[in-house]
């Protein structure tokens, strides 16, 4: 069986595979720089699933709303060949000064979502971060062209009420012409794509599991 | 639908549906930004194959550690108390070490007292309670003003006594010495308190000390005594020193009461 | 929340802070706002570490913790404290803007240290609110 191979490689990690309770545990973290839109991402999936699985969203944040620490949300996306799946989405904070922070919630991460803020003032604070992403999982070994990835392009929405936004082909050239990861326009605010891209790296985070494995 | 090559539906379809199945109805997606011929195909099927790195979770805490310091002489080493009739100081002393409180306090003094009646026919051990019972008089009375060596002179009291209880093979002599030492140091904590008070204004200025009481002996003297002399002259010295200090600490609490 | 501190505040915070956790033999201190902004920091001289980091975490760490309180149906912990081998760490909630985090050594007793913070907090209090 799939999952018991990837139980028997990732042995040591047995805190999040569970062969007694059959439980799989994946961590997806939204990545970007500040006031982007992740945990906008984090509450619309929050909104949307709670109707049909209970879950309940923990963030941490300052008084000015601002997350300070990470905010969490774990969804039970029920069983898959016999196992339990769960997901841990986590979003870190994105203001420069939490370099620490982001480095501790990026602990023992299988997937990453790269939210980038769509706003041309914001060019460079999405290069910064995306470096800042790189350099964060080399301290634990791990290489930003080889993790599951999926590139969120966020606020498009903006667009409409005339705030200046990058065009797409822009923010491709600059955040992906060597990652090549796949990427969708979005508007968290709306939840536009926020599903999509959640289904997506959560799709290529599984798959990536069980092709290691063969 | 993608299918392996056995006919089985793949890991990545399979949670395509389980999550759409969550969010209800599929949303209508633009097209996807990720391909330049935006051909519009799903993205799982465009999906780049990326071997995942594992990471090496070596279970090592580098943010909090939770192993007690290993010092030599701490309190914690000093579980052999069996039956001992130190039990219950004992814990009383190591929940002082977590919280100074009125309650934590008001156990030490009272298990002293008992203690000290419990051994008043050994005047060495009923010495060492009377030592610590006033120690913790001072830090219940000052609290936060408290000189910061009480504390430790505390736990110093405390170790020393429980040694001399335990170890019943250590002689009346080593016994007598282990107290002369803890009083030692408790002359000494005295004379920094009463420096730190001449040094800044206070309540309570240095009393004179009982005349007849050999204050100013030189640790050279004491040295040069017999054993049970020496004794006998710390014994007098520590009836002297807790004299003074009930003295001071009534002072002060009138004062206090007075101030209310 | 927005909160000025001006320059009178600031010095008698300093001062409370010397007097009541420095002179005691504390390594290090410093207080924060919730959000991890170093307010104040005093040291011993011997301290080389990021305290930037330090701070950003640490409030990390108290929101975090104080999030596990309300979980388990606690309005808040009255101890949060980590033991190492040479050096601990102790968090003091000194109103909803600011945490005092204490840095201290073994020659530190623990519960004096909370006594001390706990007049520290009094102090510094009174100084916040003029």
């Amino acid at each position: 069986m799939w999952v018991e191979r990837m139980w028997v490689e990732r042995c040591r990690i047995l805190a999040f595979v569970n062969l007694k309770k059959k439980e799989i545990q994946v961590k997806i973290v939204y990545y970007g720089p500040g006031r982007g839109g992740k945990t906008t991402n984090l509450e619309y999936i929050n909104e949307k699933v709670s109707n049909r699985i209970k879950t309940e969203m923990v963030a941490i944040k300052t008084h000015g709303d601002r997350t300070l620490f990470f905010d969490f949300l774990p969804l039970g996306i029920g069983k898959i060949r016999g196992y339990d799946v769960k997901i841990q989405l986590y979003t870190v904070p994105g203001q420069v000064r939490y370099d620490a922070t982001r480095r501790l919630v990026l602990r023992g991460v299988d997937g990453v979502v790269f939210v980038a803020d769509s706003m041309k003032i914001r060019k460079d604070k999405n290069m910064l971060s995306l470096k800042n992403l790189q350099e964060n999982l080399a301290t634990y070994k791990k290489n930003i062209f080889r993790i599951p990835l999926v590139l969120q392009y966020n606020k498009r929405d903006l667009e409409e009420k005339g705030i200046p936004l990058l065009p797409i082909e822009i923010l491709e050239k600059q955040l992906n012409s060597k990652l090549k990861a796949p990427s969708f326009e979005a508007s968290a605010v709306v939840g536009m794509n926020v599903a999509q891209t959640m289904k997506t790296i959560i799709s290529m985070t599984l798959t990536s599991l069980q092709k290691e494995l063969k | 639908m993608a299918h392996n090559n056995d006919g089985t539906v793949t890991v990545a379809v399979e949670v395509e549906k389980r999550l759409e199945d969550l969010f209800g109805i599929s949303e209508k997606s633009p097209p996807f930004a990720g391909d330049s011929d935006a051909s519009g195909k799903a993205p799982v099927g465009k999906l780049k194959e990326v071997p995942l790195v594992f990471d090496d979770r070596n279970e090592k805490e580098h943010f909090t550690r939770g192993k007690s310091g290993n010092r030599p002489e701490s309190i914690e080493d000093t579980d052999n108390l069996n039956d001992s009739k130190l039990r219950y100081l004992k814990t009383i002393v190591l929940s002082i070490d977590w919280e100074i409180s009125e309650e934590t306090m008001k156990g030490l003094i009272e298990e002293t007292d008992r203690l000290r009646n419990v051994y008043k026919d050994d005047k060495t051990f009923a010495l060492f309670f009377q030592l610590l019972g006033s120690v913790g008089r001072y830090i219940k009375t000052k609290k936060a003003g408290s000189h910061p060596g009480a504390i430790t002179l505390l736990n110093s009291i405390y170790l020393s006594l429980e040694k001399t209880i335990l170890f019943t093979n250590m002689t009346a002599t080593e016994r007598k010495k282990a107290l002369l030492v803890q009083v030692e140091k408790f002359k000494q904590l005295k004379a920094k308190i009463s420096l730190a008070k001449t040094s800044s204004p206070g309540i309570l200025k240095e009393k004179s000390k009982p005349d007849g009481a050999m204050q100013e002996v030189a640790r050279s003297d004491i040295r040069r005594m017999q054993p049970h002399e020496a004794f006998a002259f710390a014994l007098e010295e520590i009836k002297d020193v807790i004299k003074v200090e009930f003295k001071a600490l009534r002072a002060e609490l009138k004062l206090w009461r007075e101030g209310q | 929340m927005k909160h000025t501190i001006d320059q009178r505040q600031f010095n008698s915070i300093e001062d409370v802070l010397q007097q009541e956790l420095m002179e005691l033999g504390t390594h290090c201190v410093i207080l924060i706002d919730m959000a991890g902004n170093i307010v104040v920091s005093l040291d011993n001289g011997k301290m080389a570490q990021d305290i930037h980091s330090l701070a950003a975490l640490a409030a990390g760490n108290f929101g975090a913790v104080s999030a596990m309180a309300k979980i388990i149906g606690e309005e808040e912990f009255s101890l949060l404290f980590h033991k190492g081998e040479k050096e601990n760490i102790h968090f003091s909630k000194i109103s909803d803007d600011f945490l005092l985090i204490s840095i201290f050594g073994k020659e530190t007793s623990l519960g004096f240290l909370r006594l001390k913070v706990a007049e520290a907090s009094k102090k510094m209090k009174k100084v916040l609110a003029s």
